[in-house]
């Protein structure tokens, strides 16, 4: 019975991080951060889905077979993310940023940020 | 228990159509490929949920196995091709 409780959790908590990342993959503005989305939690969203299905399925070969599509989506995912990610940045694309007035607000590259406000970061986050 | 397991197929199945959309409108090359990789891996989950939903694991799981496997292999290729070209992958 707690087999199946357990079952249940790792299913449901699989399904809300998949619905994290498929939510942050309409959501945010960037390749960068997109790729972010995808890697982290539609890993940790596979995991616990296909590890709440082995749970369910018991002692098995079928549920050894699930491990292994869990160990190899594991691995795989954040790899051609990555590899995504690096040919994006080799071609050339810039990262997002978020302006008001010339100053850059935000950006997913943070020497950007540092070397719009001269590095003085302290005073900015204070007003 | 089948009719759970109909549930969550169904969940996993809406789950594919926003990287499906990100596909269709994405504004870089890396945007379509980001949503390829989310939207494959969505459906390696969905074919091991099915599996549940028929009572027929032993099969599903195979082929759960070889989606896993051609999507990865396909992105890689994307990756590495779109990694030689300069600029005219960005418009």
């Amino acid at each position: 019975m707690i087999q199946f409780l357990l079952a249940a959790i790792f299913i449901l908590g699989g399904l809300f991080f998949l619905a994290v990342g498929s939510t942050g993959i309409i959501r945010l503005p960037d390749v960068y951060c997109r790729s972010h989305a995808v890697s982290k939690s539609e890993t940790l969203g596979s995991m616990l889905l296909l590890g709440g299905l082995a749970l369910y399925h018991g002692f098995e070969i079928n549920s050894a077979k699930l491990v292994l599509i869990l160990l190899f989506i594991a691995l795989t995912n954040p790899t051609a993310t990555h590899v995504i990610a690096r040919a994006a940045a080799r071609s050339g694309l810039q990262p997002w940023v978020q302006e008001r007035n010339g100053e850059i607000l935000w950006s997913s590259n943070s020497t950007e940020i540092e070397q719009s406000q001269g590095g003085d970061m302290v005073e900015d986050k204070e007003a | 228990m089948t009719s759970a397991f109909v549930v969550i197929a169904i969940f996993v199945a809406v789950l594919m159509f926003p990287p499906l959309y990100r596909v269709v409108t994405g504004p870089t090359v890396f945007d379509r490929i980001v949503g390829a990789s989310l939207t494959g891996t969505n459906g390696v989950l969905l074919l091991a949920v099915l599996g549940f939903v028929y009572e027929r694991i032993d099969m599903f799981v195979d082929l759960a196995i070889v989606y896993a496997l051609l999507n990865f292999v396909g992105i890689i290729a994307a990756g590495k091709y779109l990694e030689r070209r300069r600029r005219s992958a960005i418009k």
